[in-house]
């Protein structure tokens, strides 16, 4: 296979350069509060940073109460967020280390169209998985897949005329710790979410065995200061500590955690870019099974819990399977 | 219906456009009430619309009065007018794609104008002149991304 091309762009002229903020480590809720405050305060820069605890974090659509088993976090004192970006529920650890770009939707080099901006702002990315031996590919909208498997996972949104791009390299993941903090309508619908993800999901870890973490920030570090500009390295002031804390206030509170607004119709979880499990009732029926972007791959139909014969499987499946679909397609 | 087509983007006429905050809303005005929706440049280059939320049931000019998700990019709502929410466009709401189908056909909230003389603001555009040359700058915008 041909490798994917990738464009890392030139900086250009744009005569305010950026903030590095090399955290090193922090606690769970300040790597998210950390970049939502600097585009509130109108701060473009690169946040590298690890947390130091385990915690969930949703996109800004997903609703807790569909997406997670809430008693089980509540039992093992897991924490969840809702951030203000988009993108998915996933399982964040020290076993990952994020990057989050603050940038004006001005700059000029900050594009229009939200496809050309992940695909140029995860070059730098891409570059690194690459320097290691990797061969990474972009998958639109928002992965980056190796082999065809998922190595990283990326959100984004606005905030403040501000976009920003949020994702992490994952040094190693452990599936059997997202796959329990899912909400699922069975253990079976768990199991089989474990088994897609061992499957689907790569590290650098599972390719490589060894690797030097501080090494791969710094390859990271450096290509995204060759797309952007040398970097002006930066700490966490006393400004910006009073915004995030404002920000705490504010996001971690029922009324934030729980209002995504995202309609709750069935089950449906995403492995990789093209790859969703997914569990859903209708007209009397469960339904359940995996689905790609363009078809439903494989599906199995109850009624009263047991499996229809073959016969009227295909018979129902047949006259509901493109409207299971779009719902499907809609609510991913 | 008179419109424009400018690339392969139609802009009917009979309604205005906001243009500030890159918001690309249409307000189709009647009376003292105004229906909003997105116009065809969005559903063109931002992709499939997934998610789209209200909050409140007051909007105020400039700020913003929801979310919207499309290709795992969340962006705000920034009203182009402000006054009361009186309806929201439940079908949309539910189905938010139905915009890429039909972006003029889509309303999103119908709102009860506080102020009119909104409408009269420079980053309304009404006349086709001044939208062609608004358009032309966001292509230009969008073309300089390649």
């Amino acid at each position: 296979m041909q490798q994917q091309t990738i464009k890392l762009i030139n900086p250009g002229t744009y005569p305010i350069p950026m903030k590095l903020f090399d955290l090193g480590e922090q606690s769970w809720l300040d790597t998210q509060l950390i970049y939502h405050a600097l585009a509130y305060l109108g701060i473009e820069g690169l946040v590298i940073q690890k947390t130091q605890n385990p915690y969930i974090c949703l996109g800004l659509f997903n609703d807790p109460r569909d997406e997670l088993d809430l008693d089980f976090l509540a039992r093992e004192h897991i924490p969840f967020f809702r951030r203000e970006i988009g993108g998915g529920t996933v399982w964040l650890d020290s076993n990952q280390l994020f990057y989050h770009l603050i940038i004006h939707r001005d700059n000029p080099i900050c594009p229009v169209n939200n496809r050309i901006f992940f695909e140029r702002f995860l070059a730098p990315v891409i570059k690194t998985y690459r320097g290691l031996g990797l061969d990474a590919v972009y998958v639109p909208p928002n992965d980056l897949i190796v082999m065809g498997k998922k190595i990283s996972g990326n959100g984004a949104g606005l905030i403040n005329d501000f976009k920003i791009l949020s994702g992490s390299i994952l040094f190693d993941f452990d599936p059997l710790k997202m796959a329990r903090c899912i909400r699922a309508p069975d253990e079976r619908f768990r199991e089989e979410f474990h088994g897609l993800l061992n499957e689907n999901i790569t590290t650098i870890k599972k390719e490589l065995g060894e690797f030097n973490e501080e090494k791969i920030k710094e390859m990271l570090i450096n290509n995204f200061q060759e797309a952007l500009g040398v970097m002006e390295s930066s700490v966490i002031d006393e400004i910006i500590r009073f915004k995030m804390q404002e920000l705490a206030n504010e996001k971690f509170t029922d009324d934030w955690l729980y209002s995504s607004g995202k309609p709750g119709k069935g089950r449906q979880v995403k492995v990789r870019e093209g790859l969703y499990q997914f569990s859903i009732q209708l007209k009397s029926f469960d339904f359940s099974g995996t689905r790609d972007n363009r078809k439903i791959r494989a599906m199995e139909i109850k009624r009263n819990g047991n499996p229809l014969e073959e016969k009227e499987h295909s018979h129902i499946r047949k006259e509901l399977e493109d409207e299971i679909f779009n719902i499907l397609l809609r609510t991913a | 219906m008179e419109s424009l087509k400018i690339d392969n983007i139609r802009i009917p006429l009979d309604r205005y456009y906001y243009i500030n905050k890159k918001a690309h809303l249409w307000v189709k005005v009647d009376g003292v009430r105004a229906r909003v929706g997105f116009d065809q440049f969005i559903t063109e280059n931002a992709g499939y619309l997934n998610y789209l939320t209200i909050s409140g049931s007051n909007m105020q000019k400039g700020q913003s009065f929801g979310y919207y998700e499309s290709a795992k990019f969340v962006s705000k709502l920034f009203a182009p007018v402000s006054g009361e929410i009186v309806a929201r466009n439940k079908e949309i709401m539910e189905n938010p794609r139905k915009v890429n189908e039909d972006p003029y056909g889509s309303w999103i909230v119908e709102v009860e104008m506080s102020d009119d003389y909104e409408l009269q603001d420079p980053d309304i555009l009404k006349e086709s002149m001044d939208i062609e040359k608004w358009m032309g700058s966001e292509f230009k915008r969008m073309a300089d991304d390649e």
